[in-house]
């Protein structure tokens, strides 16, 4: 499961939809104290919270208003401009006051979408409540959802509209949120919509839908990033080492020659030597998906432990002796095995002096941000 | 002509326009099937022809027939491209709209189940008598549009 990422292409093109929206001026029919440099009010107190009393028999179209953060649309276009052609959907945390959802911020959800379709799975649904028990206020909590059209518009769909009118006859005050992410960046201003259905009429199976007035604010720490100059600047290389995919792929084919040859090996044995060290076909299954995790760990913790990218292959040792070589092989076969084993221990510990580096570089980075405060 | 060829032509949402491929063809089936796809809308074909098509095959005569149709008016109601692209759901009608975004900028209003047609970014294939076709002489054929900008002319003259 992953949360929104930030990957450095999106994160590019939102960044400089910022810098081109920050210079339009639009009107604000809220109070607030708006920044000359930007746009986008500057909301310090927000809305009071007043409950929506769903038991009340309310005006269907109730909600006209959406306040939404500035987080939660980057956050939205960004997740949308990841997705690429593919449609992503997420939710959206915050409250309800008087006739205005406020949008505070947004996660995204692990869904597997299509270029015309997005759908939420059981596994979507765990998520979503494992992330608001972890990272969401109690006194915030889910008023609607957020998917997007790339390349075709904010508009509800007919299968948009059965969602969002399950959702708010089940949990009001719900809200749909669509964003366009390919015309917010070819027209370099945020095309979005927020939604609401109203209740069909006369059985009709058509479900009528009404926008509602949007308008963003930030805060004044959000004026402050968008201002912030990093004098101090993180060396890409600590970041981003040119050596390391290619060291990880090294190693990888390294791990992956020797499943080769240990595969050759038991067929060898097999054909030589009855009776004796049989490793079966599940259990080299396991051993592939060992050898995948101990790969995605290593990238992470290496750091921290010594052994942290070791655990999955010294398991493999203990459990089935992989790495000793076993007393019935021909001594060709010996000899390729040993050599696998050293190229392997070579690969890994130069992988890890890099990581190694990385890390005592950014702890020097972290001490000096520390010092200065 | 390569069948894989002919497969990834279908199966490629960019492309819609086989004129060139048509023209090269020398085998009877292909060529038949090609001829379908550049000049010829599902509501066209004899019945015992759409039977015979693949899902592959069907699905982009109804992106085509879309753009047939978004090339007579500029808005089109849901219930003629039910129509005209043979399908039954809103559903499926929405999911055939936001197909022909690549090839026509829309405006989609559910709720008034239609679509309006903002910019045309490219045209079917046009005949031009370079070959026998297998059906009735296409509509969009260069004797038709030949005819249709003359009547045009003599309009704004007259």
């Amino acid at each position: 499961m992953s949360s929104i990422k930030f990957h450095e292409k999106s994160l590019k093109e939102v960044t400089r939809w910022i810098q081109a929206n920050e210079d339009i001026n639009t009107e604000t029919s809220l109070s607030s104290s708006s920044d000359s440099s930007t746009t986008i009010p500057v909301i310090d107190h927000l809305p009071a919270r007043i409950p929506y009393a769903t038991d009340l028999k309310r005006n269907p179209c109730h909600f006209q208003k959406c306040l939404i953060s500035r987080l939660a649309t980057t956050k939205m276009l960004s997740h949308a401009v990841d997705g690429g052609d593919i449609e992503v959907m997420g939710m959206l945390v915050g409250y309800t006051s008087n006739d205005m959802i406020v949008v505070k911020d947004c996660y995204s959800l692990p869904v597997q979408g299509t270029e015309t379709r997005v759908n939420a799975h059981m596994e979507s649904y765990e998520y979503m409540v494992q992330y608001l028990d972890a990272f969401v206020t109690k006194e915030d909590k889910i008023v609607g959802w957020y998917h997007s059209h790339p390349g075709y518009g904010c508009w509800l769909s007919n299968i948009d509209i059965q969602t969002q009118s399950l959702n708010q006859n089940y949990q009001d005050p719900y809200l749909a949120i669509v964003v366009d992410p390919k015309k917010s960046l070819s027209g370099n201003t945020l095309d979005i919509g927020a939604f609401r259905t109203l209740p069909s009429k006369d059985n009709n199976e058509h479900v009528d839908y009404y926008p509602l007035n949007i308008q963003l604010y930030q805060n004044s720490l959000d004026v402050n990033i968008s201002k912030l100059k990093l004098k101090f600047k993180v060396d890409p290389a600590i970041q981003n080492n040119p050596n390391e995919p290619e060291l990880m792929k090294e190693l990888h084919e390294c791990v992956e020659n020797w499943f080769h040859a240990k595969k050759v090996m038991k067929s060898t044995v097999g054909f030589n030597a009855i009776g004796s060290t049989v490793v079966n076909e599940t259990e080299i299954g396991n051993e592939d998906f060992t050898h995948e995790r101990s790969n995605s760990i290593s990238s992470t913790s290496s750091l921290t432990t010594r052994h942290t990218t070791d655990v999955e292959m010294d398991d493999q040792e203990s459990a089935q002796s992989s790495l000793d070589i076993p007393a019935n092989v021909i001594p060709g076969m010996q000899f390729q095995e040993a050599e696998i084993k050293h190229e392997y221990e070579l690969k890994k510990k130069k992988l890890l002096l890099l990581k190694v580096k990385q890390y005592q570089k950014l702890r020097t980075y972290r001490q000096l941000f520390n010092a200065s405060e | 002509m390569m069948r894989e060829l002919l497969r990834n032509l279908i199966e490629d949402k960019t492309v819609i326009n086989y004129k060139k491929w048509w023209m090269e063809c020398k085998d009877a089936q292909e060529t038949k099937l090609l001829a379908i796809l550049c000049f010829y809308d599902i509501d066209d074909l004899p019945e015992e022809t759409t039977a015979g098509l693949d899902k592959f095959v069907l699905d982009k005569l109804r992106v085509l027939s879309l753009l047939s149709l978004c090339e007579l008016s500029t808005e089109v109601n849901y219930q003629e491209i039910k129509e005209k692209c043979d399908l039954k759901t809103d559903g499926e009608v929405e999911k055939l709209l936001i197909r022909a975004e690549l090839f026509v900028d829309l405006k989609i209003d559910s709720v008034a189940r239609r679509a309006t047609v903002l910019e045309y970014k490219i045209s079917r294939d046009v005949y031009s008598g370079e070959k026998g076709v297998p059906f009735h002489t296409p509509v969009r054929s260069k004797i038709n549009i030949l005819s249709a900008l003359i009547n045009w002319r003599s309009s704004l003259t007259d």
